[in-house]
């Protein structure tokens, strides 16, 4: 494996956000994965997504299992604590690290392989617990490293590298997340940034699980004639739903829209979204709707895009459902965190 | 673990650098600092907790890590001990098995055999644990597993003579109970007691 140190120097007149800082503030490592890749393009986003937040960078906490996916959280806001676990186990450590530090923002980044394979029972769980994080999918149906496999997101008749038809059903994490009641559904393309960057920033808004299917073609493996994740196959079949913009607390609203077309919702931040129906039949708030359409399309052939779900009103996290303290439990002194051997005597005592 | 203030007075934070060659690195937690910030790669790392696939790099990190390991002896938690003050027979277990162990040590002192009990809260062993086993001749070793797990570390990493030890082993996938210890307690010592008499 290669390496390079970015450059240190900067232009002097790169834009600042509230707190100071440049777009380069929030960068990371120097990425060592294929020129070209879709991955690349997500870790672009979610750092302009950042920045434009105005979140310090050490106010976030990112998260991965393994693959190729799973190195991109070294590549972006190097002054944030990351965690690069065992492969598949990354909603296990964003659940662990959360429940101890509720003040943080989470951002974990999978893969198709990390997620819908080797953890596909973790990814299920987080959703169901309503961990409060941004879960971001990069999805290109292959195993990019270890040289080009089916992943279980391969559609079927989606072709190999070398040719070969893949004929088992794909798992869908949109559809899967649905399924298990995901309050913030998600799919965007690593090549649509105008797309992603409000998603992301949304979905790290959102209070609770938010989960983004980034369809990131590999260039390697997965990016030939035949193949239905390719950048053209992609760009062909690219069916955007729903357009989310992402309204700032405080910001004065000045896009204009039609009577009718816009669905704005309430941030518990005190930012607004605001969702632009671009199929008129389409309800982005009714699970089961929700559902028909996106398998719908599927069997189509077409990637419905956009914030395909957003639970009406609000679920209760994973830290609501416990009622856990209002103060961070690592702020918690570790006497009353850990009362003790005789703390658990006046426990029992209760019950004799 | 290091403080806001802390951080912010280092010229740079490393990870894993052992600045007071105790082998225990700082630690900072999320939040705090930009400073303070480090990522836990899946991949081998240097002292700087830079990737590295150096050898001499990583040997270094191996080397640090068995110093903290030795430093460890002194930081763990002691073990518990209940002495009778009286008794050079002991009996050492963990934590799972203190029930069982209190029960078997009341039955047994009622029957004039008085036992020293060490219940071992941490590894590697401290100073207290080496000194237990010096001060009795005779130590049962109580552990619920088929294989002496227990026994096989303390011979491993004390002074204890072998023939001092006496395995009491329990794996039938049922909690253990006080009677097994009383009954291998009294066997033992009744074979030992026939045996003194033979010489």
């Amino acid at each position: 494996m290669s390496f390079i140190n970015k450059p240190k120097v900067r232009h002097p007149d790169l834009p600042q956000n509230e707190l100071g800082l440049t777009r380069r503030d929030y960068e990371g490592a120097m990425s060592t994965l294929c020129a070209g890749c879709g991955h690349d393009s997500v870790t672009s986003s979610i750092t302009q997504a950042i920045w434009e937040l105005n979140l310090r960078p050490e106010q976030l906490a990112k998260l991965s299992g393994i693959g190729c996916s799973s190195k991109t959280t070294a590549y972006f806001a190097s002054g944030a604590h990351g965690f690069n676990g065992v492969h598949g186990r990354m909603p296990s450590i964003a659940a662990g690290a959360n429940a101890a530090n509720k003040d943080l923002h989470y951002i974990g980044v999978s893969g198709d392989g990390d997620s819908l394979s080797i953890g596909f029972g973790q990814f299920a769980h987080a959703i169901r617990r309503n961990v409060n994080m941004l879960y971001i999918c990069e999805n290109n149906g292959v195993y990019g490293l270890t040289k080009g496999q089916f992943s279980a997101s391969a559609d079927i008749g989606t072709k190999s590298k070398k040719g070969e038809e893949n004929r088992q059903a794909p798992v869908d994490p949109c559809l899967a997340a649905l399924s298990l009641g995901g309050s913030f559904i998600a799919r965007s393309f690593s090549g649509d940034r105008e797309q992603l960057v409000p998603l992301i920033k949304a979905g790290l808004m959102h209070k609770g699980f938010a989960m983004i299917d980034v369809i990131s073609p590999c260039v390697t493996f997965n990016d030939h004639v035949g193949s239905t994740k390719s950048y053209e196959f992609t760009r062909e079949h690219y069916h955007e739903a729903v357009h989310t913009d992402y309204i700032p607390p405080r910001r004065e609203i000045t896009a204009s829209y039609g009577a009718g077309e816009v669905l704005p919702v309430q941030m518990h931040d005190g930012s607004q979204l605001r969702l632009r129906k671009l199929d008129k039949d389409y309800d982005p708030n009714h699970r089961g709707k929700a559902f028909e359409y996106l398998r719908t399309k599927l069997r189509q052939g077409e990637h419905v895009t956009g914030l395909i779900f957003l639970a009406p009103g609000h679920d209760p996290d994973m830290h609501e459902m416990l009622h856990t303290t209002d103060v961070p439990l690592n702020q918690v002194p570790y006497e009353q965190l850990h009362p003790g051997a005789a703390g658990l005597a006046s426990i029992l005592k209760r019950y004799a | 673990m290091l403080t806001k203030e802390e951080i912010e007075a280092l010229p740079k934070f490393h990870r894993y650098l052992d600045k007071d060659d105790d082998g225990i690195p700082s630690r900072t937690l999320p939040g705090v600092s930009p400073k303070g910030a480090y990522f836990t790669r899946g991949s081998g790392h240097n002292q700087y907790g830079g990737y590295t696939e150096d050898s001499a790099e990583y040997q270094v990190v191996m080397e640090r890590l068995l110093r903290k390991f030795k430093q460890a002896k002194t930081l763990v938690p002691t073990p518990v001990i209940e002495a009778t003050g009286t008794s050079d027979i002991g009996l050492v277990a963990v934590g799972s098995s203190r029930g069982a162990v209190n029960e078997a040590r009341d039955i047994l002192a009622r029957r004039g055999i008085p036992i020293d009990y060490m219940r071992i809260k941490a590894f590697p062993f401290t100073k207290e644990v080496e000194a237990f086993m010096a001060a009795h001749d005779k130590i049962f070793v109580v552990e619920q597993n088929r294989d002496a797990q227990l026994q096989s570390l303390l011979t491993l990493e004390t002074d204890v003579p072998k023939s001092k030890l006496h395995s009491i082993l329990h794996y039938s996938g049922l909690p253990m109970t006080s009677k097994e210890i009383v009954e291998a307690v009294i066997a033992e010592l009744a074979t030992r007691g026939a045996r003194s008499c033979r010489h």
